[in-house]
């Protein structure tokens, strides 16, 4: 009985030195370097951000095996007849993913004309060539579940798009345990990198990782500028129109909606802080700084002569004083959270504020914005923390519609494009709506005024048509108005 | 300026007696000093190259004040008449100036203490909205930023010497009132008034380097004109003229693109041209220190007659541009911490509409999304007399590619390169200076516009650049017309319909204010017809030389 207590000292004392050079790796990620930073700095995972669970998902080389080897037909490539349970898996999951999943699609978008024109503007692409790998890997990262391809041999996966592993982890080390029981499995999750997509929370943040951007991928403002749409993601709504390949058992509680924006809002928080830090480093060879999209595209982007209209108060007060407000539009779930949490968490609002007043102010130093970031982050984590990870507050519709009513009040202020959409699909995610005519009529027309009219929102985006008129800044506010008369009649109950 | 500015300036003159007791008593004293005039033939000391590039320096001296000039300059009698002084200076200068010139109301426009119909309304406007400027970024007359930043330009102070100094004072013997005065243009005038009087005869045969050395700057010089004009109109940081992209977001008006021959035909004149003086009659000495020309006085005074002086001025105002920018971007990428005011990119780089299809940033050879300098600065702009083109068109390469390589530009690079460009600098002033004093014939009109219209091509898309081209095509086309009897039918439409396209006229139109103007300009800059300015540009260019 001797042999097994001296090798659990031994392992205590070598995961007690371990810690303790972690922490102090920590404590020196924590502060700004004063020795100057390479152009490259490579991010280390802090165990405490490997909490997420999503790590896997950045070490794709690691060992991916293509779509096809989920689609064994008794396995994924279903379906399997008589699965009516709830709780079970369909077992159809390839052949769903295959016919009905824009993800599958990826390959034939990256491919497109206007991707080819996107890639030559950049310079990934010249006479047909891959001419920077690094760029185009960048791409990879995001439409593709592998992206070792490099200019001389292209993966043969590449047509696979975004494949299974692309969320559930790249699944080498754990293929062959994922089957072999419910213990197995838990054990693939917890040490092999099969990703935990059941939490909303984490299941945010595997969306997100694309969908908002992390330290291996990053849609800077080059991209955006050369072609590539800007990312406006929401949970919530991504989620309703998503053909699903899985069952939730919570479908069907009133707050399903609304817990999956919160944890969408969480989650976009952290993707944007763990890219503002690898851009802030310059870890990718991708990344600038300064990255001109972590500002709000208006803050620039507006018509010299008609000047200044369209910005809110808050945000004027910066632009004429010639300075760029940050972009909330990924990092409101802070302020959300801080509302969920009972106890409001002030010193996660002061941490955010601070980074905010840097970023805003004239050339933010690239070192002290990596610091703060990951400080923020940590800060995140821990707040977050029940049980050794990440959990969703509890949030409940009552919270939901009060949060609701203030973003839709704060449009009349602010009257920004993003600060409108941000509140509709706060309200949008408020589920069942009782009153359903008045506030549903009234949803239609914010929505259809979110859709670029005339006069009343920035950015002038390309206006899209769907067949609906938009509404007249008039009737848009009067939909305002009556979609908040309607939330505090019936949602705060 | 209109009748009711003017009566405004005579209140002010009277408001200020000092001036007609001061301009009686140099009158007197002028008489008596007046029998000592005479016009002997003078010889002229050999011209010295200059040390520094479009050197304007005045070791030592200091302002003396408007009213010491205005003593002379504001009323001609008889007796200057009577020997003669009139046929070389007007004497009317500060009279003229006060009364007609926008420039003695640059500091009306900034002033924080005017009291209701002071100005007119237009002005009033104006100054409503240098006073909202000022609010928003704290600035306060007697505060030191004020002076440093505003009155700067705005009465022409030099920062270093007057205002950092005394930085809550306003150097006693400036008459800000009087906005952008005399010595602001013309030097500091302690030295030639005092030391050496620019009143004696001996003053009349010094050369302009000479006078310069006194503090008086040669401003029949085109190219040291220009250098006087941009240092408030392009801007010079270490003299704290420089409007930064905080002025500009706070509402300061946009600088419009800066043309020498335009610019100056738009100020009411209190000059006389050299053509003009009597000097210029009289002596082949003095021609040849203004022209270099071989032959006899008859002969220069013909060739001079029939050249193409404007159309050389506003190509050499181009040129001293071009220089001044670099020397702008070279100070300001000197420190990497403050380098990037976002004033020195092009604005439309930023602030553009979202739409598809933008005409206004052609993003070919730039990486997208990154701002690009701004056409001001004239960094694309290649140089005809350039005597080693080919370095500096890999320099312009060079610089246009640091500016890309990360967003507002690799300060380093961008330093380094500059210091190049200006390391050639000097070489080139010569070259500015002899091209000053060569007479420039219609064919070198000709060649110069073929080669204007070659060389910026592509970026007429950009409304300033286009701007500035027209102004310089207009002021050739307009000389051409002129001098010789060219089909003045096809030229007039095609001006107008350019003037009206890229609003070429610098005078504010009547009861308009400044924000009505600016915000019809910038609207125009992000929606104007660029194809068909290009097509008028080029075909006006196309017919002269045809028409040859």
């Amino acid at each position: 009985m001797t042999k097994p207590n001296a090798l659990c000292r031994n392992l205590t004392i070598v995961t007690a030195t371990f810690s303790l050079l972690l922490a102090l790796v920590e404590q020196t990620r924590g502060q700004p370097s004063s020795k100057d930073t390479a152009s490259s700095v490579s991010l280390p995972d802090v165990p405490k951000l490997s909490r997420w669970g999503v790590d896997s998902l950045h070490h794709v080389a690691q060992g991916v095996r293509g779509a096809a080897s989920c689609a064994t037909s008794s396995c994924h490539g279903g379906p399997k007849a008589g699965v009516s349970s709830a709780d079970a898996a369909r077992g159809s999951e390839y052949p769903l993913w295959l016919e009905r999943d824009p993800h599958a699609q990826s390959w034939k978008t990256i491919s497109s004309d206007t991707s080819v024109k996107i890639l030559s503007k950049l310079g990934i692409l010249r006479d047909g060539k891959i001419a920077d790998a690094a760029g185009f890997q960048n791409c990879l990262a995001c439409h593709n579940t592998d992206r070792t391809t490099t200019p001389e041999q292209l993966s043969p996966r590449i047509t696979e798009g975004v494949g299974c592993e692309s969320c559930h982890g790249p699944s080498q080390p754990w293929y062959d345990r994922h089957y072999q029981g419910a213990e197995s499995a838990k054990y693939a999750t917890a040490h092999l990198g099969l990703t935990d997509s059941g939490p909303l929370l984490q299941r945010a943040k595997i969306c997100a990782s694309c969908h908002v951007g992390g330290k291996d991928r990053d849609m800077n403002h080059d991209i955006i500028a050369a072609g590539h749409p800007a990312l406006y993601f929401d949970m919530a709504v991504y989620h309703e129109a998503y053909p699903k390949h899985w069952r939730d058992k919570d479908e069907s509680q009133p707050n399903f909606r609304s817990q999956l924006w919160l944890a969408g809002k969480i989650a976009m928080a952290d993707a944007e802080l763990e890219l503002l830090e690898s851009r802030a480093c310059k870890s990718l060879p991708v990344s600038a700084w300064p990255e001109l999209s972590n500002y709000q595209c208006n803050s620039c982007h507006f018509t010299l002569g008609g000047i200044l209209k369209p910005i809110s108060q808050l945000d004027r007060d910066l632009v004429t004083k010639g300075r760029a407000p940050v972009r909330n539009w990924n990092l409101s779930g802070i302020a959300a959270f801080s509302v969920s949490s009972d106890s409001v968490d002030s010193d996660l609002s002061g941490s955010f504020s601070r980074l905010r007043e840097l970023l805003q102010s004239p050339n933010p130093d690239s070192k002290l914005v990596a610091a703060k970031s990951h400080q923020l982050r940590l800060q995140l984590v821990d707040a977050l923390n029940k049980n050794g990870k990440p959990t969703l507050p509890a949030w409940s519709i009552q919270k939901q519609t009060a949060l609701s009513i203030q973003l839709l009040n704060d449009i009349q202020q602010s009257n920004s494009w993003e600060a409108a959409a941000d509140a509709y699909t706060s309200a949008w995610a408020i589920q069942p709506r009782s009153s359903a005519g008045k506030l549903e009529r009234a949803m239609n027309t914010l929505r259809d005024g979110l859709l670029f009219p005339k006069d009343l929102m920035m950015p002038n985006f390309p206006r899209q048509q769907n067949g609906r008129t938009p509404p007249t800044l008039d009737e848009w506010n009067e939909a305002l108005q009556q979609a908040v008369a309607a939330l505090k009649n019936d949602g705060l109950r | 300026m209109s009748a009711t500015s003017g009566n405004t300036c005579r209140k002010r003159m009277r408001r200020h007696p000092s001036i007609v007791f001061c301009s009686m008593f140099f009158h007197a004293w002028l008489v008596i000093w007046g029998w000592c005039l005479s016009f002997s033939a003078s010889t002229f000391a050999a011209d010295p190259p200059l040390k520094t590039p479009h050197s304007i320096t005045s070791a030592g001296a200091t302002s003396i004040g408007v009213k010491e000039c205005a003593a002379c300059h504001s009323a001609p009698s008889p007796i200057y008449n009577f020997l003669g002084v009139t046929r070389f200076v007007r004497l009317v200068e500060a009279k003229e100036w006060l009364e007609q010139d926008k420039h003695a109301y640059a500091y009306q426009l900034v002033r924080q203490d005017l009291k209701a119909d002071e100005l007119k309304k237009e002005e009033r406007i104006s100054n409503k909205l240098s006073m909202e400027i000022t609010a928003r970024l704290n600035w306060k007359f007697g505060d030191g930023k004020f002076e440093q930043k505003c009155l700067t330009c705005h009465v022409g102070m030099d920062a270093k010497e007057s205002i950092v100094e005394r930085s809550n004072t306003i150097a006693p013997e400036i008459e800000i009132q009087f906005g952008v005065q005399c010595e602001s243009c013309h030097g500091p005038g302690s030295e030639y008034t005092k030391r050496e009087h620019h009143q004696q005869v001996s003053w009349r045969t010094k050369t302009p380097e000479q006078k310069s050395e006194l503090g008086m700057w040669d401003l029949s010089s085109p190219s040291t004109a220009a250098k006087v004009c941009l240092s408030c109109h392009l801007g010079d940081i270490d003299a704290g003229r420089f409007v930064t992209h905080d002025m500009y977001a706070a509402g300061h008006p946009v600088l419009p693109p800066f043309d020498l021959q335009v610019f100056l035909s738009a100020m009411p004149p209190h000059w006389k041209t050299l053509q003009e003086k009597p000097t210029f009659e009289k002596s082949a000495e003095y021609n040849r220190a203004h022209f270099d020309i071989p032959g006899n006085t008859d002969e220069i005074q013909l060739a001079i007659r029939g050249s193409y002086d404007r159309t050389r001025r506003s190509m050499i105002g181009g040129l001293v541009a071009n220089d001044l920018g670099i020397e702008l971007i070279h100070r300001g990428a000197a420190d990497p911490k403050t380098w990037g005011d976002y004033s020195i990119y092009n604005c439309m780089g930023c602030h553009q509409e979202l739409k598809k299809n933008s005409t206004q940033v052609t993003r070919e050879s730039r990486t997208p999304g990154r701002p690009f300098p701004a056409n001001w600065l004239n960094l694309e702009y290649p140089r005809i007399h350039a005597t080693n083109r080919e370095t500096h068109e890999t320099l312009t390469r060079e610089m246009l590619s640091s500016f890309n390589s990360v967003p507002f530009g690799d300060a380093l690079r961008i330093h380094q390169l500059s210091e190049r460009h200006l390391q050639s600098l000097s070489d080139r002033f010569q070259d500015r200076r002899k091209m000053e004093r060569q007479v420039m014939t219609k064919k070198d009109v000709l060649q110069w516009l073929e080669y204007l219209i070659a060389s910026r091509n592509d970026s007429l898309t950009d409304f300033w650049v286009a701007k500035q081209t027209a102004w310089m095509v207009c002021v050739a086309m307009d000389e051409l017309v002129k001098n010789e009897p060219l089909a003045n039918e096809w030229v007039s439409p095609m001006r107008d319909e350019l003037r009206d396209l890229l609003h070429l006229d610098l005078h504010l139109p009547q009861q308009q204010s400044v924000l009505t103007v600016q915000k019809s300009m910038l609207g125009t800059a992000q929606n104007f017809d660029s194809a068909r300015c290009k097509e008028l540009l080029n075909r006006l260019v196309e017919k002269a030389i045809s028409n040859q």
